[in-house]
């Protein structure tokens, strides 16, 4: 019999109380257990993504803009050159002049010679070469816009057509990339220059911004050591050895940038083809001639050694091939050729080039090895 | 199956078709890809930036441009014009438009370029290029002192950078230059040695558009320090198979000279013309000569190249006999400093040709053409070219002053009168004919004078006393003395005199006018008698018998003739030598 206080509850309330506690905190932790506090509300991602898109069409708004003024501007420019583009040393491949050469800063159109006791007006300018003139000046001005936008928009990233009077398209061939973020990002509307301040590398932040194939090539498009608006690949060794100048860099106070690096063959293949801006076959027709110019990949990594991803194309960030003077090459040429901790330079320089460097056992870096030097044709 | 479903059925098509083109046209610009999610980042959005771009524009002005200059090249040059810069300048201005470009500040960075690339691209080598700045009276309207500065620096390899700035710092003008690396040299080392350049600097002064050079130097790093050395500022620049050396400050009077060390030629030469052509039609465009951003007319910009004139005439021409020697004659005439000249051509002939076109005169077969390059000429302090002696004999004679002969097909050059000599010898030229002789200079493209008297006002003609006299040469050498004279007495006792058939001259060449011999014999009174040619006096009696009589050729190399004339007793006898044309050398063979 169960024995009663002097209030008159019983046991069995007591148990009540407890089962309706034990009852309600398991209800609770099984209600709540695997559920996640949201920090966000629902379409919070659809609103990124939108933004991202957002910020597309500024950038493809800015693209037309920009080819609306390189157009016009480079008939203006391609008018004061006489029709003539010759190909600039800041391109990958060699200076491709005007063969006829230039009076009093005006490229010649014709050269009278006189032969067995007649003038000939000999042609040196065909007109037909303007379009293919206008195309390469028009690639050069509109890649000046847009490596001047915030965003990282590819240069040299069009295949042109030109139709009737005068309209031009450029299909792009790679396309631009806007990160999606949780969170918008403020722009900075700061009309400060950017500060160019070497930094020391953050391994950590490299490898996630960069990527890695199963080649063992490593793409640094976009890091502070890419030129903005290039393509930027290295095979691993290569860009571990370039990591390593540029930290010797950083120590000097100054930061690399690689302009021009890895060529697949296809790349090449499109340049010796003529499918680039260059038109370097509608230029040379002749490949005899044209191979003095550009590399024909049928060469291999011998000839073209940008297609071994041991090879980089470099200068010091803020400055321009054409900007770099004597005692900055100079000093380019100190720090790659800084010797590892085996004792051995980190690249070796092209003897006529001083902006190409090539590493990790390419034939030019064997043969400067076992010369012992560091500079090397 | 009933209208209805029929209509329905054939909707179907029509309606995928449009579903198809509306997909198609509703266009999706991006692609979006999740990534694994960071902190931040929670995928990427890509877009292909492709682009059309259009203006009021036709590429056609550069047809048309070229077909109108065309049109004014051949007819200034099929109109035989004197001034055919002037001539195409008016063709091409005809149309009311302004092609003419307007002067400005870095023409005076240009003006240095053109002559360097001119030097550059000399074909021969071990020239040193010497060059002036014009002057240019452009540059006095704004302010009649200007202080220009031309720096050039080792682009890369084989470029160099030439940069002209205004009292110091302003840049006016960057052009780039195909010239392998700046170097400097002296005289002693020219060919073989020359020092790494960092950078040239030159600093010109324009006075009232006259140019002065008043500081020419170089800077280069010795074992790491800096150092400077001074550069001829009258831009003496050797040209060698490396590149271009300038040259060293210290050094520029050796390289004035001596010839033949050095062919120093003068090249303010380059032709050319430069349009500026408008068309009317405008864009808008960045301009770095204002750094604005604004409407601007179209400039086309561009310029023919003309055919650099052919060396001038050559003037002072002179000809002299070759003493001594048989066909040939002495050419002289003065030594220009003209770029480009490669060789000398003489045309001689005994018809009249001062009328006759250069191409016609080259097809002619009765003009005959040597051509004398001017590599390395012989040097002559002094020479007297109107006394010449044999010493030793069987040897060319040596003229006076020089000490030494003139030799056949030989180029000199005589210093102190600024002049070349030149032994002509050719195979056609003979002695004691009347020629016509005519002499040009030769550019290293083959050309000279055209001779064109239909051309108004043309000066690259033959000109008597200048470039063009008559000119006959003397046979003025006698056959060698005469060898082994001896003397048989016959049975009868009868003198004969033997002696060996000379085949040389006197000054050893080839005897080929042998005509005959005189033998010289007198009665002897006293002795001993000197070996003597005076000693053949008026006292002596002359037997002159031809080679025939001497029974000697080319195969009986020995004559011999019987003396009837002499009556018994001693005699002194003597045989010489003459020529078609008598000459005879007195110093004579004897026998007593």
């Amino acid at each position: 019999m169960l024995r009663r206080n002097k209030k008159g509850i019983g046991l069995e309330w007591y148990m009540l109380i407890v089962a309706v506690f034990i009852g309600f905190t398991t209800f609770f932790v099984y209600h709540f257990s695997g559920q996640k506090i949201m920090d966000n509300f629902i379409g919070d991602y659809q609103f990124s993504i939108l933004r991202s898109v957002q910020e597309s069409e500024k950038t493809l708004f800015y693209v037309d803009q920009s080819a609306q003024y390189s157009l016009e501007q480079s008939v203006y420019d391609l008018a004061n050159s006489g029709g003539v583009s010759e190909i600039e040393i800041s391109d990958e491949e060699n200076f491709a002049g005007y063969e006829c050469g230039k009076y009093n800063d005006a490229y010649v159109w014709y050269q009278v010679i006189k032969k067995d006791g007649k003038y000939d007006a000999q042609e040196c300018f065909d007109e037909k070469s303007a379009e293919t003139n206008l195309a390469y000046t028009f690639n050069r001005n509109l890649d000046n816009y847009l490596v001047s936008y915030p965003g990282n928009i590819p240069t040299d990233n069009y295949k042109y057509e030109f139709k009737n009077n005068l309209e031009i398209i450029g299909l792009a061939a790679l396309p631009v990339y806007i990160n999606i973020f949780k969170k918008e990002i403020p722009e900075d509307f700061s009309t400060e220059a950017r500060e160019i301040k070497p930094k020391p590398l953050d391994a950590k932040q490299l490898d996630k911004d960069t990527t890695k194939n199963s080649e063992g090539f490593r793409d640094f498009t976009g890091t502070d050591l890419c030129a903005k608006g290039s393509r930027c690949v290295l095979k691993e060794n290569a860009f571990q050895q370039l990591v390593k100048a540029q930290d010797a860099a950083v120590k000097k106070g100054i930061s690399l940038e690689v302009y021009s690096a890895y060529r697949s063959s296809e790349q090449q293949q499109a340049l010796w083809n003529g499918d680039t801006p260059e038109k370097y076959a509608d230029r040379y027709k002749d490949p005899t001639v044209r191979i003095k110019y550009v590399c024909d990949p049928k060469g291999g990594e011998i000839k073209c050694p940008h297609l071994s991803g041991n090879v980089v194309d470099i200068r010091l960030k803020g400055k321009t091939t054409k900007t770099m003077n004597s005692a900055e090459w100079n000093i380019l040429y100190s720090i790659m050729t800084s010797a590892d901790s085996n004792k051995q330079p980190l690249w070796v320089k092209y003897s006529n080039e001083p902006w190409h460097f090539e590493c990790c056992n390419t034939p030019r870096y064997s043969r400067a090895i076992e010369k012992g030097v560091t500079s090397i044709v | 199956m009933e209208t209805k479903d029929l209509i329905l059925l054939l909707m179907i098509p029509v309606m995928l078709v449009g579903i198809i083109t509306f997909v198609n046209n509703n266009s999706i610009t991006g692609n979006v890809v999740a990534e694994q999610s960071d902190n931040e980042k929670i995928g990427t959005y890509s877009v292909m930036p492709s682009f059309r771009a259009k203006i009021d524009y036709s590429l056609q002005d550069y047809s048309d441009l070229k077909i109108k200059l065309k049109t004014a090249i051949d007819k200034c040059f099929a109109s035989k014009q004197q001034d055919v810069k002037d001539c195409i300048r008016t063709e091409t201005n005809k149309d009311g438009y302004n092609w003419n470009c307007n002067e400005k500040d870095s023409d005076v960075l240009y003006d240095f370029t053109d002559k360097l690339k001119e030097c550059i691209n000399l074909e021969n080598e071990n020239y040193v290029c010497r060059f002036s700045f014009d002057s240019r009276g452009f540059l006095n309207t704004e302010k009649p002192k200007r202080n220009f500065e031309i720096k050039l620096t080792n682009w890369y390899y084989p470029r160099i950078k030439a940069e002209l700035f205004e009292d110091d710092d302003i840049l006016l003008g960057t052009e780039f230059i195909e010239a392998g690396k700046l170097f400097y040299t002296d005289y002693e080392n020219k060919d073989k040695e020359s020092k790494n350049l960092d950078s040239i600097t030159i600093k010109i002064n324009y006075e009232d558009g006259i140019p002065v050079v008043t500081d020419s130097h170089a800077t280069f790093k010795d074992k790491n320090i800096d150092r400077t050395v001074g550069l001829s500022k009258i831009f003496l620049i050797y040209k060698s198979k490396e590149g271009i050396k300038f040259i060293d400050e210290r050094f520029e009077s050796s390289f004035r000279g001596p010839e033949p060390a050095n062919t120093i030629i003068d090249l303010p030469r380059m032709q050319g013309i430069d349009f500026c052509a408008k068309t009317g039609k405008k864009v808008t465009a960045y301009d770095a000569s204002d750094g604005k951003v604004k409407e601007r007319e179209i400039v086309y910009k561009f310029a023919i190249m003309l055919p650099n004139p052919v060396p001038a005439p050559v003037e002072l021409f002179d000809a002299k006999d070759n003493l001594k020697a048989e066909n040939s004659a002495l050419l002289a005439w003065g030594k220009d400093s003209q770029a480009g000249i490669k060789s000398y051509s003489v045309y001689y002939s005994t018809k009249d040709f001062i009328d006759v076109e250069m191409s016609d005169i080259k097809k002619d077969n009765d003009i005959k053409k040597v051509s004398i390059l001017i590599n390395n000429p012989i040097e002559i302090e002094k020479v007297d070219l109107d006394k010449c002696e044999f010493n030793p004999t069987n040897e060319p004679c040596k003229y006076k002053n020089y000490g030494n002969p003139l030799l056949k097909n030989k180029l000199y050059y005589i210093k102190p009168e600024n002049k070349f000599v030149y032994v002509l010898s050719d195979v056609d030229f003979k002695d004691e004919t009347d020629y016509n002789i005519a002499i040009t200079a030769v550019n290293d493209k083959n050309e000279e004078i055209d001779n064109d008297n239909s051309i108004k006002d043309n000066k690259n003609i033959f000109d008597i006393g200048k470039n063009y006299l008559w000119f006959s040469s003397n046979d003025d050498l006698p056959p060698a003395k005469i060898i082994n004279l001896k003397k048989e007495t016959g049975s009868d006792g009868k003198i004969k005199l033997l002696w060996d058939l000379p085949t040389k001259n006197l000054d050893g060449t080839d005897l080929s006018d042998l005509k005959g011999f005189n033998i010289y014999y007198r009665k002897y009174l006293v002795g001993p008698f000197v070996i003597a040619s005076s000693n053949i006096d008026s006292s002596f009696s002359k037997k002159e018998i031809r080679v025939s009589d001497a029974g000697c050729s080319s195969s009986q190399p020995q004559c011999g003739y019987e003396m009837e004339e002499l009556a018994s007793g001693q005699y002194f006898i003597s045989v010489a030598a003459f020529d078609d044309k008598n000459n005879e050398f007195k110093d004579t063979a004897q026998l007593t």
